[in-house]
């Protein structure tokens, strides 16, 4: 097979520029499936290692529904049967001082005391000082904006009063101890700290107590055994064994961040893929002569399509070459800047185990099937008449087309998306009749002189063909339009809503729960400014398929909820599901709660707490951004009744003067700093969303004019190849009467009557989607918005794509010697 | 070698139906040089074509040394061509991103026939047509009458039993065509082959043993030559004439 | 008349025996023509009367010896630069045509048809002699001779086509 590996080379070289760009898309489509499948493998992995280095590989976990209990417990644990390892923990709030002067938001610190710092469950990798003396510690990135060296002290406020304490290390970030990337984020985020145990006891004037106890069991011993012997030593009520669950789903959502992800690469697999595709049936047309000799001679359909076979495959190669190291490039440069914006500034490492194998895979696939319909084109080529180079009558299509695509076009009324789909599918049966019809309407507008009128019967002898690009630049702006559609309603109704599940004008969590005498001062506080209600939540355990996962519950105010919904529902009013609540075991899941667990209304859930089991009937599925939906509610009755009377930890607050909501807010974290973790106002989230929007916009958009540039593309072939089917005729046209500028035009007014039945039946395909989509989606978020813009955009930028599709055939219809063309029969 | 039977071919453009071959009976011998010619749209092209498989009769028998093209399968007409049947075409149809070498190869590169065999005979056949030294040229590069012998070596280099060539002097002036006609006479008497030519013009058909005419789809005539000598009166005809 | 300028071509080379003039003359038409000895000596005479031809010698009939006089180069070079003069006319099968049609004869078609054959035949015979000759050196004369009459030939056919379309046959 050398010579047709010799000769496929040859080939390839002999269309340099045609080459170059396949093999280009190729490269983009490679890189970018490699970039984002590497993405997502490396988030996985890091997720998963970041969970448990956060949990420091513990197995259990002791807690007091009162917040504290007595340091005794560690000992205890520590010295009972088959636990391995045991860690105390507290957590407090301070403010620290440094040199420079920063607002209170920016000064929280939180130190933790650790019962030993050189615990391997802890995993502190000491970059410089040693752990052994007296003051904390602290993550190289905190050291490196507090501008302080180890020996260097801060002022840090205790309740006991202000002390210069010494930074004795520091060390390689760790999720326990990470704080904010800069000064800014530091509004919203927390510095941490280390120390040890007794240090931070005596800071609080709180000796021998501690707030948690980490467990790691004994792998020889049965967990079951070790559990029942270290309930035996858990004599006060308040405190509870808690298993420890990985449940990466609750700290970060990336599932639909990867599908974007995916959807994007995929995007641009196929793309390139595309433009092989057009590339090679412009190939094999091209050689239809060539193909028509090889078979005289003696060669099998099976061996010329080996022979096109082998320039794919070159190209895949080089493709995969070439567009690996770039991907690899292509995905640092993306997981940088993705994982920055979660402000993770863990160092990850690359994942490449999947991935390589993945895209190689891939590469070779794809541009396999983007060459199946060239090649089967190029088994069919009829000998004889292209021998002769005599162009073939073309078949008029068969009458069974236009019925099916009469019948799917009633399907457009189907709900839930499927309406849409048959859209779809009938105007791709319908396409070439509404081409022929606009065609014909061009013709009797007579616009654009004699020329024009050729070409359009130029574009009615290839009525299928035109019809096809046509089509696609078509989809394109629909789904342009549909897509932006989408958004500018999203956007447009981001206030009303976060409104709908805001649950009031400020969400507010807090450190720790809270006691009597701290409830009291906060209500006092947010007295005469409006109402408010504070809340607990439980994390509680449950299995999917034998998988340990866990998510939480909120307890839910009913009344609250009638006048301020922390979720709601369109179909069934919050209200009945609120009433139904209150009745008996009554739960409602979140969205992706209500996914993950797989379920249907009606059925029931268990859910775990400390090897108790519970069970609740799944009413209802509900939207709430509270845990990104991965959250169930019960009625604040129902939870207290299963489970323990617990301390409330996080607060909804509604503001009655909106002119007020902002000053407020600041005046509560003032007051309560080292109590309050996180506070977010209602207009602060609407315009976090708005800038996410607002950023996500401008890449779409970049998205939609590459999609139309793919287009054009084939709008391009699609021309060349109509050309090579008329070159002697042109050459007539030449020869008699037409100048070259006249051909010129003729063969732009073509490209423009592609771009302009394009872009018609996309609009009207756009609108109509949009609409549809709109009238029949159940999440009552989207409704029919007309995006003028994208539309504007869509029109201008499909015509002249169309028309500079049309250069290139033009010029080559006209660069050919006219004797050489004359004598093409 | 080629028995015909009632064969018949018609083609429809638009409405109109043209029965091109209408009932064409036919046996050519092995080692036969045989001219067919008649005016344009006569059938003669087509009659080639379903000679050499490239395409399917209406109705009627074509057997090549007893074998009915016709009823075999697409992949086994391609083999069968490939082995029995040599094609030269009046454009000499060569491709021009090959050299000679690979254009006259490229029948044994579809068989999968070892290099070096391969090569020796192209060698051969290089020389054997008159184009030693041409090798790495491409057909670009050559004239027309160079680039019909490098047809005719393509067409020879798997030893096949019948030759087929379309006008393979229409694009040539006489010079060149006398010499390539020349040379499609030697190989013939040399290797005994069988050929089939088609051509409108009586000179190119001189070369050959027998005419066929072929008028309106049939075979008008068919005029095979007569070995005994009637030279004399051939010469005296002709100068008689010149005296009166 | 190509006895006389025969004999005059040969002895523009070099003088001849009369005897040995025919002998030439014959072989110059490489034997397919045999001459009459009475014709060739009777044109020599009449070449010697009109002074285009001398003897030289004056020994018995045969051992004459001839030579080619002034006179007699010029009547060649005279006689090879005109030309022969065209005629259409003289084609036999023309008048078998003309009599036919006076005739509205029914079997124009077959007349043609058969004539048409014979050329054919004429033509492949004129291929046969093409190859044997293609063998030896000194032929080149001889194949120009085939060669227009092959052109000859094929003009004719294209006439006979054209007659048989012009009578819708």
């Amino acid at each position: 097979m050398l010579i047709s590996l010799r000769i496929s080379l040859r080939n390839l070289i002999r269309k340099k520029y045609r080459t170059l760009f396949t093999l280009l898309a190729m490269v983009i489509g490679i890189a970018s499936m490699f970039a984002v499948i590497s993405t997502v493998e490396t988030a996985k992995k890091m997720t998963e290692d970041r969970l448990k280095l956060y949990l420091g590989n513990a197995d259990y976990s002791i807690l007091s529904t009162n917040g504290t209990f007595s340091e005794v417990y560690l000992d205890k644990i520590f010295h009972t049967e088959g636990v391995d390892h045991a860690l105390g923990l507290m957590h407090r709030r301070s403010q620290v001082e440094l040199k420079e002067e920063r607002s209170k938001l920016q000064s929280r610190l939180r130190i933790t005391g650790l019962s030993s710092l050189d615990s391997n469950m802890l995993h502190f990798n000491v970059l410089k000082g040693n752990l052994n003396e007296e003051g904390i510690i602290i993550p190289k990135e905190t050291a490196e904006l507090w501008k302080v060296n180890i020996g260097d002290t801060v002022m840090i406020h205790f309740p006991s009063g202000k002390k210069n304490i010494k930074i004795i290390a520091i060390v390689q970030n760790t999720p326990l101890l990470e704080g904010p990337n800069d000064w800014q984020e530091a509004d919203n985020k927390i510095w941490r700290a280390a120390a040890s145990l007794s240090l931070v006891q005596k800071w609080y004037m709180e000796e021998h107590r501690i707030d948690e106890v980490r467990i790691k069991y004994d792998q020889n011993f049965q967990a079951s055994h070790i559990t029942n012997e270290i309930e035996k030593e858990l004599l006060e009520k308040d405190l509870y064994l808690q298993k420890v669950i990985l449940d990466e789903k609750q700290t970060n959502q990336l599932d639909d961040l990867y599908f974007m992800l995916y959807a994007v690469g995929g995007l641009a697999m196929l793309i390139s893929a595309f433009i092989l595709y057009n590339t090679l049936y412009v190939n094999v047309m091209e050689r239809r002569n060539e193909i028509a000799i090889m078979k005289t001679i003696g060669y099998t359909t099976q061996q010329i399509k080996q022979l096109f076979l082998s320039e794919v495959l070159i190209l895949s190669v080089l493709g995969i070459v070439i567009g690996i190291p770039i991907g690899s490039i292509l995905s640092k440069f993306l997981q940088q800047s993705l994982f920055s914006s979660f402000q993770e500034n863990l160092t990850f490492q690359m994942q490449y185990a999947y991935t390589l194998p993945t895209v190689v895979t891939l590469g070779i696939l794809i541009p396999l099937i983007a060459a199946l319909l060239p090649l089967k084109f190029a088994s069919k080529v009829d000998i004889i008449s292209n021998l002769k180079n005599t162009p073939k009558e073309s078949k008029s299509n068969p009458k069974w087309r236009l019925a099916i695509g009469l019948v799917l076009l009633v399907g457009a009324f189907l709900p839930n998306g499927i309406g849409i789909i048959c859209i779809f599918i009938a105007i791709f049966f319908l396409a070439p009749y509404i081409t022929q019809l606009l065609l014909n309407i061009l013709t009797h507008l007579k616009l654009l002189g004699y020329e024009g009128k050729v070409a359009v019967n130029n574009s009615k002898r290839t009525l299928n063909r035109s019809a096809s690009m046509s089509l696609i630049l078509a989809f394109v702006i629909c789904l342009g339009l549909l897509v932006s559609s989408i958004f500018s309603s999203i956007e447009k109704n981001i206030d009303k809503d976060l409104s709908k599940s805001f649950g009031g004008n400020i969400q507010l969590s807090f450190e720790a729960p809270l006691s009597d005498i701290k409830m009291e001062s906060i209500k006092k506080a947010i007295n005469g400014y409006g109402e408010f209600n504070l809340y607990p939540e439980k994390i509680v355990g449950w299995e999917r398929n034998n998988e340990p996962r866990q998510f939480t519950i909120i307890s839910a105010d009913t009344n609250w909820y009638k006048k301020y919904p922390l979720f709601y529902k369109d179909e069934q009013s919050n209200s009945s599901i609120l009433n139904q609540l209150e009745k008996e075991n009554n739960i409602v899941l979140g969205e992706y709660a209500f996914r993950e667990w797989g379920g249907k209304i009606g059925e029931n859930i268990t859910v775990f707490d400390n090897n108790k089991k519970y069970q609740f009937k799944v009413i209802g599925k509900v939207t709430t951004t509270q845990h990104s939906g991965y959250t169930a509610f019960v009625s604040k009755k129902i939870f207290d009744q299963n489970f323990k009377v617990i301390k409330p930890t996080k607060g909804l607050i509604n503001v009655r003067d909106p002119e007020e909501e902002q000053q407020f807010k600041n005046s509560l974290v003032d007051k309560f700093s080292n109590e309050i973790s996180d506070i977010q106002s209602i207009k602060e989230e609407a315009k976090k969303q708005q800038d996410t929007l607002s950023g996500i916009k401008p890449l779409f958009n970049i998205l939609i004019i590459i999609a139309i540039l793919v287009a054009g593309i084939g709008i391009l072939n699609s021309l060349v190849i109509s050309i090579l089917d008329r070159l002697r005729e042109i050459g007539v046209m030449r020869a008699v009467a037409f100048t070259n500028y006249q051909i010129h035009k003729m063969i732009i007014i073509e490209g423009v009557i592609i771009g302009i039945i394009g872009v018609f039946i996309g609009i009207v395909l756009g609108l109509v989607t949009s609409y549809l989509n709109a009238q029949t989606i159940s999440d009552s978020q989207i409704d029919f918005v007309l995006p003028i813009d994208t539309l504007i955009m869509s029109v201008f930028s499909g015509i002249f794509i169309s028309i500079l599709a049309a250069f290139m055939p033009a010029y080559k219809a006209t660069k050919i010697k006219l004797i050489d063309s004359l004598k093409q029969e | 070698m080629i028995n015909v039977r009632n064969l018949k071919k018609s083609y429809q453009i638009s409405d109109d139906r043209y029965q091109v071959l209408n009932d064409i009976n036919l046996d050519v011998s092995k080692g036969e040089f045989v001219s067919i010619m008649g005016p344009s749209g006569s059938g003669k092209s087509t009659l080639l074509n379903i000679l050499g498989g490239l395409d399917t009769p209406d109705s009627g028998e074509v057997l090549i040394n007893n074998i009915n093209i016709d009823s075999l399968n697409d992949k086994k007409k391609t083999l069968f061509r490939r082995e029995n049947i040599g094609f030269i075409f009046q454009n000499y149809q060569l491709l021009h991103n090959m050299t000679v070498e690979e254009n006259i190869s490229m029948p044994m590169h579809a068989d999968k026939i070892n290099k070096n065999i391969i090569e020796k005979q192209v060698k051969d056949i290089i020389d054997a047509v008159g184009l030693k030294g041409k090798e790495k040229n491409f057909p670009s590069q050559l004239s027309g009458g160079q680039q019909q012998r490098v047809s005719i070596a393509r067409a020879l280099i798997m030893n096949p039993v019948l030759i087929l060539a379309d006008e393979p002097t229409g694009n040539l002036d006489r010079k060149t065509g006398t010499e390539v006609l020349k040379l499609l006479s030697n190989l013939h008497r040399n290797n005994h082959l069988t050929i089939l030519m088609v051509t409108h013009d009586i000179y190119a058909a001189s070369y050959s043993d027998r005419i066929i005419l072929l008028k309106d789809g049939h075979v008008e005539m068919d005029v095979k030559h007569e070995k005994e000598g009637e030279n004399v009166d051939l010469i005296t005809n002709i100068l008689e004439k010149l005296n009166s | 008349m190509s006895v006389k300028y025969g004999i005059l071509t040969i002895l523009s080379q070099s003088p001849k025996h009369r005897y040995d003039l025919k002998v030439t003359l014959e072989n110059m038409m490489y034997k397919q023509w045999t001459l009459n000895p009475g014709q060739v000596y009777s044109t020599i005479d009449r070449l010697v009367r009109d002074k285009l031809v001398e003897e030289v010698s004056n020994a018995e009939n045969d051992l004459k010896l001839y030579q080619i006089t002034k006179n007699g180069r010029e009547e060649v070079e005279r006689w090879l630069q005109n030309p022969i003069e065209v005629l259409l006319l003289h084609d036999e099968f023309f008048f078998k045509i003309l009599c036919a049609k006076r005739l509205n004869f029914d079997l124009l078609n077959k007349m043609i048809f058969q004539q048409k054959e014979a050329v054919i035949k004429k033509i492949l015979q004129l291929h046969y002699l093409r190859k044997e000759l293609e063998n030896t050196a000194e032929s080149e004369a001889m194949l120009y001779l085939i060669e227009g009459g092959l052109l000859h030939l094929e003009a004719d056919l294209k006439w006979m086509d054209m007659i048989s379309d012009l009578e819708g046959y």
